[in-house]
């Protein structure tokens, strides 16, 4: 069984790759995104997308728009909408009346009624806004495998690199500020990251498995780490596992990958907070 | 980010910076001018000018919601002055010799960080290889009180030892400008003691400048050399002499208050030197 799934790679080569190189990638941000308490920017920038899409072919009046054009619009509308999330959560005031999920909150809600008015009428709308919401790995391009790899790469150097930079920016950014870090630059260097690998993950592999990647890995690694740092690898080691898990399983019993996955990673969590309450009860 | 930022107090104390007390150089390392400062359309404070030389220990004084952490934001750049101008030493600034002790964190308290990995982000944009790191990470945890907690989770620790921590934290990059937003809120009398008995031998013997928030009467007048008064949205500040009179202070407070008084109130610091932590030249033999 396992000789079949592996020579199945073969021919999935491509779809097999983006879903593992996603999950490293998005659980490695999704340290960030929970260290800034905005797990939900995922679900709300999956939706934004959408309605990036939709009021882009409402207003040019297209129905049907190249997959090309369709797919930048999205990512640009996902930047956009992580941009803006993010920025305002970095931004939260003292006695500001909406924090950080509650405008994502707002911005998922927009992005998903919003979309559906916007193309109710157009022809072919409904049927455009079904393909792009249930997306799938199953037409993984090598593009996108390359794009993931890069920006994985990428990614990790800069956290290898400055993570100690990364930690206090998180934590404490009027300290950084105050050693010469540049705040506004880092976070728009954030937000335009995080933007943009959930913006392609959303469109490449679908909105709930970008979700569970970004937010599961980080919480089930938590329980064994003590410290931010291990999380940078602890969290897509956790991913990249339970995908292989998840896909081997997918083949076997002839289920959907990405649901499995996200299961999985359920699975893996309630499975943590047993396991670390078992822990402290030895320890102490 | 420069080789300055890693050496040690004692070094800069041995060959004083040019930046240091006495050596009196006219250009401050810090200066608001006619400037306002605020966060948007929210103006907190207006009109204010004041100078921050090296060398100087400052107290600012004032209630909750004057404004005080808002000025201390702008000056380490993370607030920019909506109206006139801030000036920053630039070599200060850019040599990273500058830190800070938080009123509070922002972290999100569910993410695990250890007392070592907290301590040690204060070590951001200095070079210092792996020994050296050890080194001054012990030497500022056992100034602390916190040696025995090097490997704890942050947010198990109690309110002081966490303040401790961020002490611990601003003092591990060797600051020649260190400031500090109540440092002492929340720690118990030995320990906002000893921390003070720091900030007091960084001052004297290595010629830090200090900038300190306290809500403590008695600590500003045992402590500050130039004093600022926050009432109003109008700031008031200069050498303590002048600025902190009785007048002054009732205005501020809204209650009467004595300078000489200045010294039962608040803390009422006892003199013996606190135990849990030692005596601030131990940044010296330890380096
Ligand atoms: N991030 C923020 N956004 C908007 N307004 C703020 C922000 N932080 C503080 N303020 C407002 O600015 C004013 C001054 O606040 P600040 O924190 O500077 O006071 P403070 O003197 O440090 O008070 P405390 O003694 O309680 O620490 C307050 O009215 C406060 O509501
Ligand atoms: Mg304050």
């Amino acid at each position: 069984m396992i000789s079949d799934f592996i020579a199945s790679w073969d021919l999935f080569f491509e779809p097999y790759a983006l879903t593992l190189l996603s999950a490293a990638l998005l659980s490695l941000i999704g340290v960030v995104t929970a260290a800034r308490r905005q797990v939900f920017i995922a679900a709300a920038v999956a939706q934004a997308s959408t309605l990036g899409y939709a009021l882009f072919t409402l207003l040019i009046g297209v129905g049907t728009l190249p997959a090309a054009i369709r797919d930048v619009v999205c990512v640009a509308a996902a930047v956009l909408a992580a941009v803006l999330t993010m920025l305002y959560g970095s931004s939260r005031r003292e006695g500001a009346r909406l924090d950080a999920d509650e405008l994502t909150a707002a911005v998922f809600l927009l992005g998903g009624a919003g979309s559906v008015l916007a193309l109710a009428r157009a022809p072919a709308g409904m049927e455009q806004l079904r393909r792009l919401q249930a997306s799938s790995v199953i037409g993984a391009t090598t593009l996108d495998v390359v794009l993931f790899a890069v920006l994985l790469v990428a990614a990790a150097v800069f956290v290898i690199l400055r993570h100690r930079a990364l930690v206090l920016v998180l934590s404490d950014p009027v300290m950084a500020a105050a050693v010469g870090m540049r705040l506004r630059v880092w976070n728009i260097a954030l937000a335009v990251t995080c933007g943009l690998a959930l913006g392609l993950a959303v469109i490449s592999t679908g909105a709930l498995y970008a979700f569970a990647t970004l937010a599961l890995p980080v919480m089930v690694a938590k329980h064994f780490c003590g410290q931010v740092r291990d999380l940078f690898w602890a969290a897509p080691l956790v991913a990249v596992a339970t995908v292989l898990v998840g896909l081997f399983l997918a083949y076997v019993w002839d289920l959907p990958p990405g649901q499995l996955i996200a299961t999985l990673l359920c699975a893996w969590l309630g499975l943590a907070v047993v396991a670390r309450r078992v822990w402290d009860a030895l320890a102490s | 980010m420069s080789d300055s930022a890693s050496s040690s107090a004692p070094a800069a104390a041995a060959a004083p910076a040019p930046d240091a007390p006495g050596h009196g150089s006219d250009r401050p390392l810090f200066a608001l001018r006619q400037a306002s400062l605020g966060y948007g359309r929210h103006i907190v404070l207006r009109d204010v000018d004041l100078e921050v030389h090296a060398g100087e220990f400052w107290c600012l004084l004032g209630p909750n919601g004057e404004g005080k952490t808002t000025l201390i934001k702008t000056l380490l750049g993370a607030l920019r002055p909506r109206r006139g101008a801030a000036y920053r030493d630039p070599e200060m600034f850019r040599r990273g010799r500058v830190s800070y002790v938080p009123q509070r964190l922002e972290l999100n308290p569910v993410l695990p960080t250890s007392v070592r990995e907290f301590v040690l982000s204060g070590l951001v944009g200095v070079k210092a290889d792996a020994t050296r790191r050890r080194g001054r990470l012990e030497r500022v945890l056992s100034l602390v009180g916190l040696t025995g907690s090097v490997s704890r989770n942050y947010w198990t620790l109690s309110g002081g030892q966490r303040q401790r921590a961020m002490v611990a934290r601003a003092l591990i990059r060797d600051p020649r400008l260190l400031v500090i937003d109540e440092p002492t809120a929340g720690l118990d009398f030995a320990a906002a003691r000893a921390v003070l008995d720091v900030l007091e031998d960084l001052h004297k013997t290595y010629g830090v400048t200090i900038v300190f928030v306290t809500h403590e009467l008695a600590t500003a007048q045992r402590y500050a050399s130039h004093v600022a008064l926050f009432r109003g949205g109008v700031v008031t500040a200069g050498a303590k002499a002048q600025v902190a009179t009785d007048q002054a202070l009732e205005r501020t407070f809204g209650v009467p208050v004595s300078v000489s008084m200045g010294q039962g109130l608040g803390l009422g610091l006892g003199q013996g030197p606190g135990p849990g932590l030692a005596s601030g030249t131990e940044l010296e033999a330890g380096a």
